[in-house]
């Protein structure tokens, strides 16, 4: 018993030691090529830099403008989760709570809508974002993203309510709670699992998006980091260097965000597990 | 507090949402915005903004001659935009127009530009378009209006590495003396016997489609009317392709090149890459020839900053009209907006454009990049090899136009049936065929 | 009665309002104008159109390169789906059962999430063509020999790799979540019962983790469908359009071909055969939740 119970465990760290070795390499490569000059990336990509090179970053951090392109990025993409959540679980919990025709007959509609495939309706959303004057304007790609997300988000926690006894309600309700207080005091903190992952899910899909921003913003003390990255790798596609300096400097604020919010949402997880 | 917030939130929505209801109803005509709102067109000091797409790969160059003309212009301001999107930036040119916001100066290929005729400014009277080399401009030419004028040349043929070929064949071998397939043929023994691949071909569809391919509607006659008249015979299904002489011509040849490529064991071994690596066989003398053009120097001189390379025309048989010559084209137009701009951005855009070409520091701009001047007043002088070689070509007279009259997706469509022939996938016989069924299928 | 009824529409617009709104004013108008656009023969680009009725339809019909390139999604999506759920399921199962250093695993599969799917086409563009083919002729491993991406079955498959590689530690994600939620008590009943290994996760854990799988299913089949990014910066289509996945073949339609109401059609058909697929997936798998 003891015995397989070790080899188990060897085998558990020796497939996942490889699976990880796979899953991260990429990244490696591309760090290791953004310390090395853009010869060297050509001659031999696999091969260590002969001397650590950062002259690559120095430009990128430059020529990406980059501090204000992550304040933009920063803007639209928290502005955006703050109410999207809120939007969202609204809707949420009244779809889950009434089984109004109308309700469901919008779920429905919701749900379908994701699988719309965005460049269809690009033209026609530049048109309209267009004919009311919101290109070249934060807050016009926020409600964007508000329009687009809206319906995974609600999909998601729609899910999760119908999950949370009835109950629980009812005895706030004798308390004398409004409707709107129920679902911020009582469901909303219950959520959190759930509002965990829509917004690191959300944070990721906004922070990462190009094509949207790409049309509904055009001035460059505007542009959010992966738009300015985007052009920047456009226009230097052929150094190397350059470009993979320019992609760990969109990458890295990102995985910080990612290891700081690992934390909560793996709390949030085994919260939910604890009810 | 919470509520509150909320409150103000919703009533934000509700009202945005109404207003965009209330004004979502005159949706007429497809174009975005009409002309450009007035406050946006002038800074504090009466400078006139306007915005500039100049194409290319030299990022840093651009930046360069932009700055350099702010600095010296009092009444103009000129923003650089990029349209990363797309091959040729014209998708992305497509959403920017429906966004009513295209820069008021863009760089286009010529079969784009003649998409766009009716929001471009005829720009026939400016300075610049006499000093216009012959037949860069009559792409862009529509019943006597010109709307854009040529950014630059480039050229393309088969490309030698000079070392290479001076080691193989002897220090005073003279590349220009192959004008045959069999002389070809014969150096390119010579090279094998040395341990040396002969020449690489690049996989890609635009390669193959647009600059192989075209080669046979060029080759079917001197005059152009005779060309258009063979691509339309493609299309009503009178030209036959698999019988056409020039076809064949230019087959043998590309079977020539397929016998002695790099990658004969996997042709499409590169298609997913860019031409660097091709590049990179050549500068580092593992290939003598590559078929390709002068753009690649970029790629070549990160890698070799000294080396010579020229070009030689593609050997075909002694009727063929593009024999001893290399091809040109004129890879895009800079291109004056007018449906969305003031006649003062119009103005400071032809402006613009003018000295573009005409200044000192604009042609040395054209140079600096890598290219070949289209202007015969251009005076600055060419340093790199690839260049100097197109350039004693075109100066007598030995260059044919790329055929550019195109649709959008040529490249993919008959790219792709080169890439099948390449790959050993398809015969003679049916590459003729899977490019006349494209054709038919065209208007 | 009436009074019932007014504090309903309040409690709706209150409730859903906001979502509602945004949702149709960004999504759903831009929609409309998209089927709008379907009926005329507006070459994206130009400030007049006519309304063609349904010609836009009758010539999607019959290009068959559309349907070509629909059928190789299909083969696309269910190669994904199962690779993608099944892979994700395991990795999710094996990082909650306590083994040290799970937490840490589980950053690490999350990571190909963090990027967007232009910039990992050319990251794992660079690994097939360069990594691989390195490897493969040093240690002359057959499949390595030739870049995969230079011939349509390997390119193909190389698609997949990267969704695989991708989607996987987005879905371990979503397992975990439910894995987690499961009684402890529930899975100690079972291993007394003896249901242990692979009969304890079909009998035991996977009926208690339908939403999971409702959700993971859904996600994957809609990321398979959509698939773009990837497409365009790995294979770009090629080897001669053998790689051609059909929403890049649609948005080739519309502006490469600048058949724009035909690509907008088309986009449209797709639109309704994977609504078709997913509302039948999720109905199949949410009645499942209910018995569980």
């Amino acid at each position: 018993m003891k015995k397989s119970a070790v080899i188990k465990k060897i085998c558990f760290y020796v497939v996942f030691i490889l699976l990880l070795l796979l899953f991260l390499y990429p990244f490696y490569l591309v760090l290791l090529n953004s310390l090395k000059t853009n010869k060297e990336v050509i001659l031999d990509s696999l091969a260590l830099p002969q001397a650590l090179n950062f002259e690559g970053y120095q430009k990128a951090f430059e020529k990406m403008n980059y501090l204000q392109s992550f304040g933009n990025s920063l803007i639209v993409t928290s502005l955006s989760i703050f109410l999207l959540v809120i939007i969202a679980a609204m809707c949420a919990y009244l779809f889950a709570r009434k089984n109004w025709k109308i309700n469901n007959i919008i779920f429905m509609v919701m749900v379908a809508s994701m699988i719309i495939p965005f460049q269809t309706i690009m033209i026609p959303i530049v048109k309209n974002f267009s004919a009311f004057d919101l290109t070249d304007n934060l807050f016009a790609v926020v409600f964007f993203y508000l329009g687009a997300h809206v319906s995974l988000a609600v999909f998601m926690y729609h899910g999760f309510i119908k999950n949370i006894p009835y109950e629980l309600e009812e005895a706030a309700r004798i308390d004398g709670c409004g409707q709107l207080g129920i679902l911020f005091r009582i469901i909303f903190p219950m959520l959190k699992p759930i509002t965990s992952t829509i917004v690191i899910l959300d944070v990721l899909a906004i922070w990462n998006d190009f094509l949207l921003p790409f049309i509904l913003l055009y001035k460059n003390s505007l542009k959010t980091l992966p738009l300015m990255t985007y052009s920047f790798v456009g226009q230097y596609s052929t150094d190397y260097s350059l470009v993979t300096a320019g992609l760990v400097l969109t990458i890295l604020p990102i995985i910080i965000l990612y290891l700081f919010l690992q934390k909560q949402i793996i709390e949030g997880v085994s919260q939910g597990a604890i009810k | 507090m919470k509520k509150k917030l909320l409150c103000v939130f919703m009533a934000a929505t509700m009202l945005l949402g109404m207003t965009a209801c209330g004004g979502g109803s005159d949706d007429g005509n497809a174009s975005g915005g009409s002309a450009a709102s007035t406050e946006n067109t002038a800074d504090a000091l009466g400078k006139t903004k306007i915005t500039v797409y100049l194409g290319g790969d030299a990022a840093d160059e651009n930046q360069k001659i932009v700055d350099i003309y702010n600095e010296q212009s009092e009444t103009t301001e000129v923003e650089l935009v990029t349209l990363t999107e797309g091959s040729s930036g014209y998708e992305m040119l497509t959403v920017m127009y429906n966004a009513g916001n295209p820069p008021t100066v863009y760089f286009m290929e010529a079969g784009d530009v003649l998409k766009l005729t009716d929001k471009l400014m005829d720009v026939s009277s400016l300075e610049a378009v006499q000093y216009a080399n012959a037949g860069t401009t009559e792409d862009v030419t529509v019943d006597g209006a010109l709307y854009g004028v040529p950014a630059n040349i480039q050229a393309y043929g088969l490309m030698y590495n000079k070392q290479v070929l001076a080691d193989v064949m002897g220090a005073d071998f003279d590349p220009q003396s192959i004008t045959t397939r069999e002389q070809l043929e014969d150096v390119f023994q010579k090279v094998q016997e040395a341990g040396i691949a002969p020449v690489a071909i690049s996989p890609f569809d635009w390669n193959l489609g647009n600059h192989w391919f075209t080669q046979i509607y060029t080759g079917q006659s001197e005059t152009a009317e005779e060309r258009d008249a063979f691509v339309n015979g493609l299309k009503d299904g009178s030209s036959n392709l698999v019988e056409n002489e020039v076809f064949n011509d230019y087959m043998d040849t590309f079977d020539l090149l397929m016998e002695y490529n790099y990658y004969k064991e996997n042709p499409l071994e590169t298609v997913a890459d860019g031409n660097e690596k091709q590049a990179q066989l050549l500068s580092t003398g593992q290939t003598a020839f590559w078929f390709h053009g002068n753009w690649a120097t970029v790629n070549i001189r990160t890698l070799d900053e000294t080396g010579e390379y020229g070009f030689i025309p593609v050997p075909v048989g002694e009727g063929n009209p593009n024999a001893g010559k290399i091809c040109t084209l004129v890879p895009g137009y800079y291109c004056v907006e007018k449906s969305t701009t003031t006649e003062a951005q119009q103005q400071a855009a032809m402006e613009f454009v003018n000295w573009l070409i005409m200044s000192e520091e604009g042609q040395q701009y054209v140079i600096d990049c890598g290219n070949i001047p289209a202007y015969s007043n251009n005076t600055a002088e060419i340093t790199e090899s690839v260049s100097q070689s197109a350039v004693s070509y075109t100066a007598e007279g030995k260059n044919f136009p790329m055929y550019v009259k195109t649709p959008s997706d040529h490249a993919t469509n008959v790219g792709s049936a080169m890439q099948k022939y390449l790959a050993g996938e398809s015969d003679r016989a049916a590459l003729a065929e899977e490019i006349s069924v494209y054709w038919a299928t065209q208007k | 009665m009436k009074s019932s009824k007014i504090k309903n529409v309040v409690s709706f617009l209150v409730f859903a309002g906001p979502a509602v709104t945004v949702f149709f004013l960004v999504i759903i108008l831009a929609f409309i104008n998209g089927i709008q656009l379907t009926f005329t023969d507006w070459n994206g680009l130009s400030d007049t159109y006519q309304y063609i009725g349904f010609r836009n339809y009758a010539d999607a019909f019959a290009d068959t390169a559309f349907w070509t390139s629909l059928l190789r999604t299909f083969q696309y999506v269910v190669c994904v789906v199962v690779f993608t759920n099944i892979i994700a399921f395991l990795i999710a199962y094996f990082l909650t059962r306590g083994y040290k250093g799970q937490g840490f695993f589980r950053v690490a599969f999350f990571t190909p999430n963090l990027i967007g799917g232009v910039i990992l086409g050319i990251v794992w563009k660079f690994v097939f063509s360069e990594v691989f083919v390195q490897l493969g002729r040093k240690y002359e491993i057959g499949i390595f020999q030739s870049n995969w991406l230079s011939s349509p079955d390997t390119a193909f498959l190389a698609l997949v790799v990267v969704a695989v590689w991708q989607l996987a530690g987005y879905l371990m994600l979503i397992y975990m979540a439910g894995i987690i939620s499961v009684p402890k008590d529930v899975l100690e009943a079972a291993k007394l019962d003896g249901a242990v290994g692979f009969r304890g996760i079909r009998h035991i854990v996977l009926p208690l983790i339908m939403p999971s799988i409702t959700i993971a299913t859904f996600m994957s089949v809609k990321t398979a469908f959509m698939a773009y990014d990837v497409n365009l910066s790995l294979t770009n289509g090629g080897p001669f359009q053998s790689t051609e996945l059909v929403a890049m073949r649609v948005y080739n339609k519309a502006f490469q071909a600048e058949q724009y109401g035909v690509g907008q059609t088309e986009a449209l058909i797709l639109f309704v055969i994977v609504a078709v697929i997913s509302i039948i997936q999720v109905s199949i798998t949410k009645k499942r939740e209910v018995e569980a």
